[in-house]
């Protein structure tokens, strides 16, 4: 690890599903805490409550995981209940070999 | 080459040579190839071409090539343009009427002058290849047809989220257009396993779901993800109603749960709530009440779910105004449910919108509850998606309000059983424990037959209710049957009338009494009257009750003896007897020895069971005639009527004394008491009952001060001291009530100027013509309770004479008035003082209060910061006798004096002891130096005052000068403006 992390920044788009993206960003956070400790940080963005942002970020779909922070931005649509997976495809985390 | 030139027929030879030769490579070749010239004349060709031509090659050279191959109405477009505009290179593509496809490259020919002379034609036949492309390109157009007809969205991304392709069905789907999506990131997709709800968001429309599926693709060379979108929206809209559905009906049967066992209707609306948001799902269910004020509003009686805070802040009202537009108060105000289906966009809603959407409140509907017709309240319930409450859900939901409805309905009824029952039994019990005899009649048959009794009744006629029930009431006339009134009792039988008669009745026991009987009759719907109801008031009992009540007056209520006001009554009578038939009348006064222990030790309860014990034990020791009294607290009086002796008297003493050798148990305490008697007799020792008690008392003072326990009579020159003591207690007390106290003052003069600057409050005691003074009576005054009127009184006098002073006109002075420790530690002094000031409305700093250090020493921090809160009023504050206690100087230095008093000892030693007088210029030098004035009390001789002046002393007080003056020779002396004549001497 580097000595000096960067913060990631994450905006999590979904409708009306509070709890059960709450617990994915748990989820998020517990990867994180093991690899970066106190590096991310998440927005959890409610479309039907702001469909504004959604309408201004041009998510199509929710649930929708955007990484704003570091460049590039990336996003991720479906199923996110893989952080592991998820931090993989996004170049955060290396992919955790099968066999450890 | 020069050779060559040299044979022009060898050299003709040579060229024939080389162009057959490449003649015979080009006729090898399978291809056709064709030279023409700037007019499309063939020059030459291959064999290949002859032979697509159809002719010799021979033939063909001089014709137009389109004559030959390919055959048509002019050269090649291509070639043409070529031709015409010098391009180096053309290709194009002709098809044979055989269908054969052929390729034609054609590259221009050039003379020397760079001109294009013609050009030359390179043929392939592609037939195979482009039928191969033919059926490949149908093939992609079949996909692409069935790709963008698919009903399917059908979108590939890039590996960073950019969409590359979006099939129609996808911008149907997104509800945007095709091209608007290409370009745009949707992001990458993550199926987990297999397939994948999302939401999709459609702009303007709520979100459908759909199926997500993934595969990899290769697109225009790049790795890229294919995704097919499946609308699952109705789907799913179908199984969550479904789901919904069946939720409800679970709702259902736990409020049919709930409407059995709810106590009460808070119970059932919670129960209704708990349940439509436990097991229905819902957001957010509450039960509002209907209030019928003028504000027509509604109470929340029960709520369950996620924002409860929403029903403080939203106004409820079933009024037909801007906030009455809720399902609640819609739903009382037309009795009719009402949903809401988007709460988002419902311009009802406008006021409580954003209240509701901040709670996640999407979907709203009311249900009015009923109570006998009439809407009594709503169910509301809030859901967190919109497009709920369809038809089916509603008319379930219907149900449930209908349901409680019916619970309210039930409840009401039971409780109102209940009251109806209650009532009953409360009247029951009335009946029951009555103090009235009270009688049932049945109205409808002769007699008429007592029904029932109640307790009293047997209480006061000695009757059983099983003696009495179903005969007349005439056994209680025992045929004295002659009374004026007992026609008024059968008028009211007789005609169902309300009478009151006073009769002559029997008890059982055949004595009499009076009973004041009233009847009333029962009354049916129809006026008849089907029972009456007799009271019987014992007029006897009246008379008991009397009694008693005269008894209770003239006994203690503790221990049941002869209170005060009946000893004196029976002492007094007993004298008066005495008096007649020359008998002596004793009277002791018992006081029992440290009582006070008793109570403060083990409280009050174990002391008022010590008094009854004793109490007790007197009665048993009194003999016939003898009065046993509680005197009050601890004292008890006793009477002897007839004493032939004195001896007799302290006989009897001793016998009341012996009672309490018994040791006493007292809940638990062994109790050990003695006594001490003072005994007084008639008329040895007073003619009037209140000098024989007073007697009786002093001697068992002085019984008390001889060492308790004993028995004391009184003698005339019995305990003068005691005697003393007492008069002056009584004369204080009187005194204070009396206004028998006044004030002298003794002058205050200043060293320097001569003048009277002050004077000091003393205060006196003047009963008749004589003073007496405070050292006599201040320590009592403390022992009883008295310092503080005292003090307070001292006080406002002095305050007020000061300002008459000021008000006469006279120089003004101030007024020292002296503080008592006990004053100072008051917790109303600065009240006090304030009061004082305020009351004659003297200036503060005209006030001097005088302490002595004694006071203060004792809890120096709250005394100092008592005197720094009289500070603030304003006062003057001095320290009294300074010297005598143990305080240093240096000590005073924390609290905030004005002024210091040398104690008059020190005064006193001026001129004869040398050690005095040191003292007395050490504390005024040092006392200068902490910024106090210095006044020296108690002087009394010139060689003192000068002594005094000589050192620096600032005033001084004291006989030299003037004693302590009544107020008009104080009012006198400051008229006249007599100084201190210190002229005499020289400074």
């Amino acid at each position: 690890m580097s000595e000096q992390q960067a913060e990631y920044l994450f905006r999590l788009y979904s409708a009306n599903r509070h709890d059960e993206m709450q617990a994915v960003i748990e989820d998020f956070r517990q990867v994180f805490e093991k690899h970066f400790p106190g590096c991310c940080r998440f927005e959890l963005i409610d479309v039907l409550s702001e469909p504004e942002r959604a309408t201004q970020d041009e998510v199509f779909v929710t649930p929708t995981l955007i990484k704003t922070q570091p460049e590039p931005i990336q996003r991720i649509i479906g199923d996110l209940t893989e952080p592991n997976e998820v931090l993989a495809i996004l170049g955060v985390i290396k992919r955790e070999s099968k066999s450890s | 080459m020069h050779s060559d030139q040299a044979d022009p027929g060898a050299e003709v030879a040579r060229l024939e040579r080389l162009n057959r030769d490449w003649q015979e490579l080009f006729d090898a070749m399978a291809d056709p190839i064709m030279q023409h010239d700037g007019d499309y004349r063939i020059v030459r060709s291959n064999r290949a071409y002859a032979a697509r031509a159809g002719r010799a090659a021979g033939d063909l050279v001089g014709r137009p090539y389109w004559e030959a191959f390919p055959r048509q109405h002019g050269p090649l477009p291509g070639c043409r343009a070529a031709l015409e505009r010098g391009l180096e290179k053309t290709e194009e593509q002709f098809v044979l009427p055989s269908g054969e496809v052929f390729v034609s490259r054609s590259y221009p020919l050039r003379d020397y002058g760079g001109r294009v002379r013609g050009g030359i034609h390179l043929f392939e036949d592609v037939t195979e290849r482009w039928k191969t492309t033919q059926a490949l390109d149908a093939a992609e157009r079949r996909l692409r047809t069935i790709v963008e007809t698919e009903s399917d969205g059908i979108v590939v991304v890039a590996m960073d989220g950019k969409i590359l392709y979006a099939n129609p069905a996808t911008a149907d789907l997104l509800g945007r257009q095709s091209d608007e999506l290409v370009g745009n990131s949707l992001g990458l997709p993550l199926t987990g396993e297999g397939t994948n709800e999302l939401d999709v968001l459609r702009p303007g429309l709520p979100p459908a779901v759909a199926e997500m599926r993934t595969s990899a693709l290769e697109w225009g060379g790049q790795a890229a993800y294919l995704i097919v979108l499946h609308d699952i929206t109705l789907r799913r809209l179908g199984e969550r109603r479904l789901h919904r559905i069946n939720r409800t009906y679970a709702v259902l049967s736990a409020c049919d749960h709930t409407l059995v066992t709810a106590r009460d209707e808070t119970a059932l609306y919670q129960g209704f709530c708990d349940h439509l948001v436990d097991t229905g799902g819902y957001r957010f269910a509450w039960v509002g009440q209907r209030r019928d004020d003028a504000a027509k509003s509604i109470a929340p009686v029960a709520a369950a779910g996620r924002g409860k805070d929403y029903l403080e802040q939203v106004q409820f009202t079933w009024g037909e105004n801007r906030w009455g537009t809720d399902p609640a108060g819609e739903a009382i105000r037309t009795g009719m449910s009402i949903v809401i289906p988007d709460l988002s966009k419902d311009p009802r809603t406008l006021l409580w919108r954003p209240e509701a959407l901040a709670r996640k409140f999407l979907t709203a509907i009311g249900l009015p509850v009923y109570l006998e017709q009439e809407v009594v309240g709503a169910l509301c319930i809030y859901a967190d998606s919109p497009g709920l409450f369809d038809r089916e859900e509603v008319a379930l939901l219907e149900e449930l309000a209908a349901d409680l409805s019916f619970g309210l309905h039930t409840l009401r009824a039971r409780a109102a059983r209940a009251e109806a029952e209650a009532t009953l039994q409360i009247r029951n019990r009335a009946i029951e424990a009555s103090l009235n005899g009270i009688v049932i009649f049945e109205a409808d048959r002769p007699g008429p037959p007592v029904l029932d009794v109640n307790p009293a009744f047997t209480r006061i006629t000695g009757y059983t209710a099983q003696e009495v029930i179903g005969k007349p009431i005439d056994l209680l006339f025992r045929g004295d049957i002659d009374q004026p009134e007992l026609a008024n009792v059968e008028g009211a039988f007789t005609y169902g009338r309300e009478t009151t008669a006073l009769l002559r009745n029997y008890r059982k026991d055949g004595s009499l009494f009076w009973n004041e009987l009233h009847i009333a009759p029962v009354l049916d719907d129809s006026g008849l009257a089907t029972h009456f109801v007799g009271i019987i008031n014992d007029l006897t009992e009246h008379k008991r009750y009397e009694e008693q009540l005269e008894f209770q007056a003239q006994h203690d209520a503790l221990t049941g003896l002869p209170n005060r006001l009946l000893m004196q009554d029976r002492l007094g009578q007993a004298v008066g007897l005495a008096g007649r038939l020359e008998r002596s009348v004793a009277v002791l006064f018992l006081d029992l020895d440290h009582f006070k222990d008793i109570n403060d030790s083990l409280g009050h309860a174990v002391g008022d069971q010590v008094l009854k014990e004793v109490a007790t034990r007197f009665q048993q020791c009194a003999q016939a005639g003898e009065t046993v009294a509680r005197y009050g607290g601890d004292e008890y009086v006793i009477i002897l009527p007839e004493v032939d002796s004195p001896l007799e008297a302290s006989r009897a003493g001793e016998r009341f004394l012996a009672t309490l050798t018994r040791s006493m148990d007292i809940n638990g305490h062994d109790l050990q008491l003695t006594a001490s008697v003072g005994a007084a007799i008639h008329p040895r020792d007073g003619a009037e009952p209140e000098t024989l008690l007073r007697n009786a008392d002093a001697a068992m003072y002085q019984a008390k001060e001889l060492g308790r326990d004993r028995f004391q009579f009184y003698t005339s020159e019995l305990n003068v001291r005691l005697k003393k003591r007492l008069q002056m207690r009584n004369q204080l007390r009187r005194a204070l009530d009396r206004a028998e106290l006044v004030l002298h003052f003794q002058p205050q003069v200043d060293l320097r100027t001569g003048a009277i600057v002050g004077f000091e409050a003393l205060v006196r005691l003047k009963p008749g013509k004589h003073l007496i003074y405070p050292d006599r009576f201040i320590v009592l005054a403390e022992e009883r309770g008295l310092i503080e009127r005292l003090g307070n009184w001292v006080l406002r006098a002095a305050c007020a004479q000061a300002k008459r002073w000021q008000t006469a006109g006279l120089p003004p002075v101030t007024m020292a008035v002296n503080l008592s420790p006990r004053q100072l530690s008051e917790p109303g002094l600065m009240k006090t003082v304030e009061q004082a000031l305020e009351e004659c409305g003297l200036e503060p700093r005209f006030l001097e209060l005088e302490l002595t250090e004694n006071a203060v020493a004792q809890a120096p921090q709250e005394m100092g910061r008592r005197l720094q809160a009289l500070k603030r009023i304003g006062v003057l504050l001095a320290i009294d006798d300074f010297g005598t206690g143990y305080s240093s100087l240096s000590y005073l230095t924390h609290f905030p004096f004005d002024k210091l008093k040398i104690d008059r000892s020190f005064v006193k030693g001026i001129a004869t002891s040398p050690q005095a007088e040191g003292v007395a210029a050490s504390i005024i030098t040092m006392a200068h130096n902490m910024h106090m004035k210095v006044i020296a009390e108690g002087c009394e001789t010139p060689q003192q005052a000068a002594f005094l002046d000589d050192h620096g002393c600032d005033q001084l007080q004291g006989f030299f000068f003037s004693r302590p003056l009544s107020a008009a020779n104080a009012t006198r002396l400051l008229r006249e403006g007599k100084g201190l004549d210190l002229s005499g001497r020289m400074h």
